[in-house]
């Protein structure tokens, strides 16, 4: 599962409205084409876009009681955003930002669960908005969600 | 040879011509600070009637000055006729004061000026936005007294007060360094000698068919008479001279008796340029295509009553500097700003949203899916976008994709119908509270932007085009939304309402206090400061029987920072506790005030770092502190 996970939160994700305006896409395919997963997906990535990390973290308890006997699993996947910055204006760019990850993990929020995309527990800021290094000669802001999946 | 010397025997029109050139030639372009504020010099170039400066400006905090009648502007235009080339020099041993020729400083004093009247301080400008034209004109433009300025009197010996206002005027003198605008008192009670009036012409036919949107006339008084302290005003009207280049005594009666603006005796000091702001009888006096001419009356004088305490041998009144006072930078200055164009169409909500949609064809275009008044409520009411964005979304998806194809480079032609109804729906002060929808931004940026209103279009360039997406667009900047970025603003308004807070920072009031409290991150930040940023959320499953939600809760990482005081600067432990003192006094505040009305509620306020003095060697001497602010359901 551990293995798997990153295509239905992928499919989430390109499927959150806020997603979507955020990466300027019409349709599903055209959001999918900004999401990266990563060990899968090679290649230089054009802002914006998101990443996709499956974490090493899962868990896979055996629920038992009377008839019923599975094995009731759970993990992480960590979503980084980037977006290139405004940079005549920093208020204005980090505002725009934090807009713009604040939408799509509500977003998420409202889809998961339902049919057809995976079941969220909780969604923790792993990595709050921040801007990139000035010195890097790349000007940025990224932010990093994980997302914790299961029952 | 200085420029001074080369203007001897030169028209008045080659004079501003030369003076312009050279002005324009040693201008530093580059940023520079004064007045309380720092300004930017973008362009200067020379024109036949003195100067254009291109300029953007800042206030003491750093935070940007925007221009126009809304602020939305950036960069504005300044030009100024017959411009100044002499500053002051100091007094000389005669006590006269003295005047030397400084280009740089010259053009730089009027530009400070100029910019201290126009700028509306607290304002957003959209960036790229280039403005109105503000021109500056002194009397004199055309040659020496062309236009002419001075004063006329009526001069008795023993009369009553009435006689003096009433009477046409037996003296004129338009040559003297300081016009007299005042009234003396005779040695009988109650009976007066000498009134005197001022008057003032400028050359603002340079202003042609442009839409005048203000008009500031400043003068600087050489002397204050008020020995009764009855505190004699001035009050300021329309003249009318016989001859535009010498006063005659019969000009005394020519001045109006409509007030453009007033002020009271008080707030004058000697010396120094006062503002009157003309109201819109004054800014229609303003003519557009010759000489513009205005009086000054003591307040007494238009009312046509003595208001003062009697006293033998008194003077109550002023002297004005004239533009025969040396140098220019006290001479009368009268600034006006004005653009071309300008719509006068007031639509409906539903046209708006008709020609919006019908602005262009656009491909893949979305269908706004609300009505057109709760659309049009969404996107200019700011307090309901936080709890409405989703819904809202769809709406303005729709609207940036219809004006997504106007963003091409280069300009382009689109339907007046459908930039005036743009402008009525961004114009955000009107329609939240009962949908009365008037014109606002498009008025004033088809006028800044010399669009010339034409049947079937207006050619517009791409600047206009871009400020109106820009503020169309569902991601515009500065207006927060969502659990990232509102708890920050939320933030900033709660600790920018605290007293110890405005205190700790010199603000009047909670506006100016959040000047003080940066987002994200600010490029010059003025001492002391709030920077605040996100620094945790989290998002956990709620879920029990039908009820299935996420709770949210975060912190806000606030960083404080302040210079120590000279007097603390000895020593650690006085500038510690005296950085503490103000820390504690404010953290108690913003913990009393949160989750009263109006207010977000926090579940704590803690420090998360020790205070840290910087390094003495780095050549500031600052006190930092990083605090955390957490707000949640969880």
């Amino acid at each position: 599962m551990t293995a798997t996970i990153h295509t239905p939160v992928r499919t989430l994700l390109a499927d959150t409205p806020e997603f979507r305006t955020f990466v300027g896409a019409s349709d599903q395919s055209e959001a999918l084409a900004r999401i990266m997963v990563a060990g899968v997906d090679e290649g230089l990535y054009t802002r914006p876009f998101a990443v996709i990390v499956t974490s090493a973290a899962h868990a896979a308890g055996r629920f038992a009681s009377g008839s019923r006997d599975y094995h009731d699993q759970s993990g992480l996947v960590l979503v980084m955003i980037e977006d290139d910055i405004d940079v005549e204006d920093l208020e204005d760019a980090y505002i725009a930002f934090g807009n713009a990850v604040g939408g799509i993990l509500t977003g998420m929020e409202s889809l998961a669960g339902t049919a057809g995309y995976p079941h969220i527990r909780s969604i923790v800021g792993q990595r709050m908005p921040q801007r990139s290094d000035e010195d890097e000669g790349d000007d940025y802001y990224q932010a990093v969600l994980a997302i914790e999946w299961g029952f | 040879m200085s420029i001074a010397e080369t203007l001897v025997g030169k028209t008045g029109q080659e004079r501003c011509a030369i003076k312009g050139a050279a002005l324009a030639a040693r201008a530093t372009l580059g940023k520079v600070d004064g007045g309380g504020m720092k300004v930017e010099i973008v362009s200067t170039g020379a024109t036949k009637f003195g100067l254009e400066v291109m300029v953007r400006a800042w206030d003491a905090k750093g935070n940007p000055l925007g221009f126009g009648p809304k602020g939305v502007i950036e960069t504005e235009r300044i030009r100024i006729h017959n411009p100044p080339i002499m500053v002051y020099a100091g007094d000389g041993k005669d006590g006269e004061p003295t005047y030397r020729e400084d280009l740089k400083a010259a053009l730089l004093e009027d530009v400070f000026h100029t910019i201290s009247i126009c700028a509306k301080p607290g304002s957003k400008p959209v960036a790229g936005s280039i403005g109105n034209t503000v021109s500056t004109f002194y009397p004199g433009a055309n040659g020496v007294n062309d236009p002419v300025d001075g004063y006329c009197g009526q001069t008795e010996n023993g009369v009553t007060f009435s006689t003096l206002t009433g009477g046409v005027g037996d003296y004129a003198k338009d040559t003297d360094l300081a016009a007299k605008l005042y009234l003396t008192g005779h040695t009988t009670t109650d009976r007066f000698n000498y009134l005197y009036r001022l008057l003032m012409g400028f050359d603002t036919s340079g202003i042609g068919s442009d839409t005048i949107s203000a008009a500031v006339l400043s003068l600087v008084p050489n002397n204050i008479y008020d020995a009764t302290g009855d505190d004699p005003g001035l009050v300021i009207v329309s003249s009318a001279p016989a001859s535009s280049t010498a006063l005659a005594n019969g000009d005394y009666d020519s001045v109006g008796s409509t007030s453009f603006a007033s002020v009271a005796i008080a707030s004058l000091s000697v010396g120094s340029y006062h503002d009157f702001t003309l109201n819109a009888s004054g800014r229609a006096n303003v003519n557009k295509s010759g000489y513009s001419y205005f009086g000054a009356l003591l307040d007494w004088d238009f009312d046509d009553s003595f208001g003062g305490t009697w006293a033998s041998g008194a003077t109550w009144g002023y002297k004005i500097r004239e533009s025969a006072y040396s140098g220019t930078t006290s001479d009368p200055k009268l600034v006006v700003t004005h653009a071309s164009g300008g719509a006068t169409v007031s639509l409906g909500v539903l046209e708006c949203q008709a020609a919006i949609n019908s602005l262009t064809p656009a491909p893949g275009a979305v269908t706004a899916s609300l009505g057109a008044l709760e659309c049009q409520a969404e996107l200019l009411d700011p307090t309901v976008m936080p709890g409405g964005v989703t819904a809202t979304l769809d709406v303005l998806q729709a609207e940036a994709a219809l004006l997504t194809p106007v963003l091409s480079p280069g300009p382009v032609t689109v339907p007046l119908d459908a930039l005036e109804a743009v402008a009525e729906l961004l114009d955000v002060t009107t329609v939240g509270g009962g949908g009365t929808v008037l014109l606002g931004v498009l008025e004033a940026e088809a006028a800044i932007h010399d669009l010339t209103p034409a049947p079937g279009g207006v050619s517009v360039g791409l600047g206009v085009l871009e400020i109106i997406a820009r503020l169309m667009s569902p991601t515009f900047p500065g207006t927060a939304t969502g659990p990232i970025a509102v708890p920050m603003v939320n933030l900033r308004e709660l600790i920018a309402a605290t007293a110890a807070f405005q205190t700790w920072v010199g603000a009047a009031d909670a506006t100016e206090a959040e000047g003080s409290i940066h987002i994200g991150g600010v490029a010059s930040p003025v001492r002391p400061f709030l920077l605040v940023s996100a620094s945790a959320f989290e998002a956990r499953r709620f879920a029990s029987g039908a009820r299935d939600f996420f709770l949210h809760e975060g912190a806000v990482r606030v960083m404080f920072e302040a210079d120590v005081a000279t007097e603390d600067q000895a020593g650690h432990q006085a500038a510690e506790e005296a950085f503490l003192t103000a820390l504690d006094g404010i953290m108690s505040d913003v913990l009393d005030l949160a989750g009263s009305d109006g207010y977000m509620s926090l579940t704590s306020f803690d420090l998360t770092e020790d205070p840290g003095r910087s390094d003495e060697d780095d050549g500031e001497d600052i006190y930092q502190l990083a605090t955390e602010a957490r707000w949640g359901q969880g």
